[in-house]
């Protein structure tokens, strides 16, 4: 149920399978879609996120309460005193451990992240994603990402051939 | 107290019984992904990890959004270099740019050349993933035309540019490789472009005046091109002298002094007129023009830059006096205005660099080489070099050896976009006939 606390307008998400989370407006709006929901005002109270089960909408919710700019929910007493280089970085080590997830865990978090427009979110899951891309044989890639490999063997091989300064 | 819900609630996803996989992802997220791919390499492995990737970044949509995105500077993969001396027998060498690129520099050796190796050939222009050589001759044939051929050092493919027997003879003043696509354009298909298929060279052959003394005479420039305008690939002569602007004359091909290339055009100074440079801009014209310098230019030692901008139009020219360096900038190739951009005192500037000593700069400083990026200077006979950055003007010790004097670095990118050519049965659904799929092949199995 949306309220007020302390000057704070709150929102209610709701996830598929019934549960309910109540967060402040600004972490919310972390979200361009839910942005333009509340913008449009057709939110006043609750909206409900489709798609996201609640176990990755609250992963999502915990992503936005640490990007909310300024004062965050967690850590904001810090956010007075230190340099924002500092808090950067301070972030950055954060982003590092939420990403820590299994694949199937970051492949929903980017389409959460995609459909709840939070540019920050996509970057840091496709990115993550692509790394394993940069750093592995061909073979490492699809079992990392789970891809089946569907060339044939006289294909693949072309491929290698014709580019074979791209796999060393 | 029930919650008012007001936006249409959708049927909730069925819970899956397996994890989510990257098949689950539908094509136009997985596309936000593939577009996080920053590097050359990067899009092929991805290409070749599987089909359902390969048809996402073969779509024109999606090299349409990949296309622009890198700066030109980071697929320089390193620069190659003749050797006027070699001391172990290799005509060319290979410095890397950047260890990020991480491509083996095993794969830019030219030992695949035809007719006597990579030793009878030697590097006349560059241009994207293309080197353009020429076979080196001795003797009064030295500035004819020589025999060309075109490569690319990463696929290992090469051409051989068939001569044009009835100017065999005639005096050569340069040999230009150009292109008209630029950097991560598509075909009008929506698909990468093959740049071994998309090349022009362009030649300026000296046309000497019969019957007037001294050597005078004027120039043409011929083009070869893959099949232009559908016919057979060819050389055309590209200005036909009726056509041509003022006319202009000089004595030989030895009067001309290269002061290089910049991205749209060809400068020399003149011996006859030191106060004119003599320019070829093959981008819009394809024609010579004298550019008359201001005062302050004359006199010095001249390079032209080929400062990989994003903007085309931009002239650099370094201007070294002394050890007093300067750049200038004109907006157009074909500007009279000269503006200073930057200007560096050399020795000053070199002081706090390892080895430096002030009597290293008593002699004339010289440029060793020039690149997309920087300068590499040496001012005292080779012994001691370092090289400035244009965009920071920040001084470095040049750290790679140098046997012999080079003079132009040519730059080596990596291929932007991929261009995977997988087909196992040559297609017959392209349209260019029998040549098979340009760029990634879709034409089978999707």
């Amino acid at each position: 149920m949306a309220t007020r606390e302390a000057g704070k307008k709150m929102i209610m998400l709701k996830s598929p399978d019934g549960m309910e989370f109540e967060v402040e407006e600004a972490v919310a709006m972390e979200s361009q879609t839910i942005r333009k929901m509340i913008e449009d005002d057709c939110a006043d109270t609750a909206i409900l996120i489709p798609n996201i089960n609640s176990k990755i909408l609250s992963r999502v919710i915990e992503y936005c309460n640490k990007h909310v700019p300024t004062t965050g929910a967690t850590g904001a007493a810090a956010s007075d005193t230190v340099a924002p280089a500092a808090l950067a970085e301070d972030l950055k080590i954060w982003d590092a451990e939420f990403i820590k997830v299994n694949r199937a865990t970051r492949f929903d978090l980017i389409q959460a992240a995609s459909y709840l427009n939070i540019k920050g979110l996509l970057d840091l899951t496709s990115q993550t994603t692509i790394d394993t891309i940069s750093d592995n044989s061909l073979e490492e890639i699809r079992s990392f990402l789970s891809t089946k490999n569907d060339y044939l063997p006289e294909e693949e091989q072309t491929i290698r051939r014709e580019n074979q300064w791209a796999f060393q | 107290m029930a919650n008012r819900v007001n936006y249409t609630a959708l049927p909730p996803r069925e819970s899956p019984a397996r994890p989510t996989t990257l098949h689950d992802i539908p094509d136009k997220l997985l596309k936000l992904i593939l577009l996080y791919l920053t590097s050359p390499q990067w899009l092929v492995r991805a290409a070749a990890t599987c089909k359902q990737w390969r048809r996402i970044i073969v779509d024109a949509n999606f090299l349409s959004y990949i296309g622009s995105s890198p700066h030109p500077l980071s697929l320089v993969a390193g620069l190659y270099h003749n050797r006027t001396s070699p001391v172990d027998g290799r005509r060319h060498s290979f410095v890397p740019s950047s260890p990020v690129l991480a491509v083996n520099s095993r794969h830019f050796s030219l030992d695949f050349l035809p007719a006597g190796g990579s030793r009878s050939w030697e590097i006349v222009d560059s241009r994207h993933t293309l080197l353009l050589l020429a076979k080196k001759k001795t003797g009064w044939r030295r500035h004819t035309l020589p025999d060309l051929v075109v490569c690319e050092p990463l696929t290992r493919r090469y051409q051989l540019i068939p001569r044009m027997e009835e100017k065999k003879y005639h005096r050569c003043i340069g040999v230009f490789l150009h292109g008209f696509n630029d950097r991560g354009d598509t075909s009008r298909w929506g698909r990468a472009i093959d740049e071994m298929s998309s090349f022009r060279v362009i030649c300026l052959l000296f046309n000497e005046h019969i019957g007037v003394s001294d050597n005078i005479g004027t120039a043409n420039a011929y083009a070869f091109q893959e099949g232009w305008r559908g016919k057979r690939a060819s050389w055309f002569i590209v200005k036909y002298p009726e056509r041509a602007s003022p006319e202009f004359r000089f004595h030989a091909t030895e009067s001309l002094h290269f002061l290089g290339r910049a991205q749209i055009s060809i400068f020399w100074a003149m011996q006859d007129d030191p106060s004119s440079l003599l320019t070829y801009n093959f981008q819009w014209k394809d024609e010579f023009e004298i550019l008359a310098l201001p005062d302050h230019i004359r006199g010095s030692a001249l390079w032209a830059l080929d400062i990989n901008d994003d903007n085309d139009d931009m002239v650099h020219l370094a201007c070294l006096q002394g050890d007093n360096l300067r750049i200038f900038v004109a907006r157009w190739y074909d500007s009279p205005d000269w503006e200073l951009q930057k200007s560096i005192q050399l020795m000053e500037a070199t002081r706090g660099l390892e080895g430096h000593k002030d009597e290293y700069f008593c002699q004339s400083t010289k440029i060793v080489s020039t690149s997309t990026s920087s300068i590499v200077f040496s001012p005292a006979e080779e012994k001691w070099l370092f090289s400035i950055d244009f965009e920071s003007m920040e001084v470095a010790k040049y750290k790679y050896k140098t046997d012999s004097f080079q003079t132009v670095a040519y730059p080596c990118e990596l291929p932007w976009l991929p261009a995977i050519r997988a087909c196992i049965v040559p297609c017959t659904t392209t349209r260019r006939g029998n040549r098979g799929c340009s760029g990634i092949c879709i034409c089978r199995s999707l």
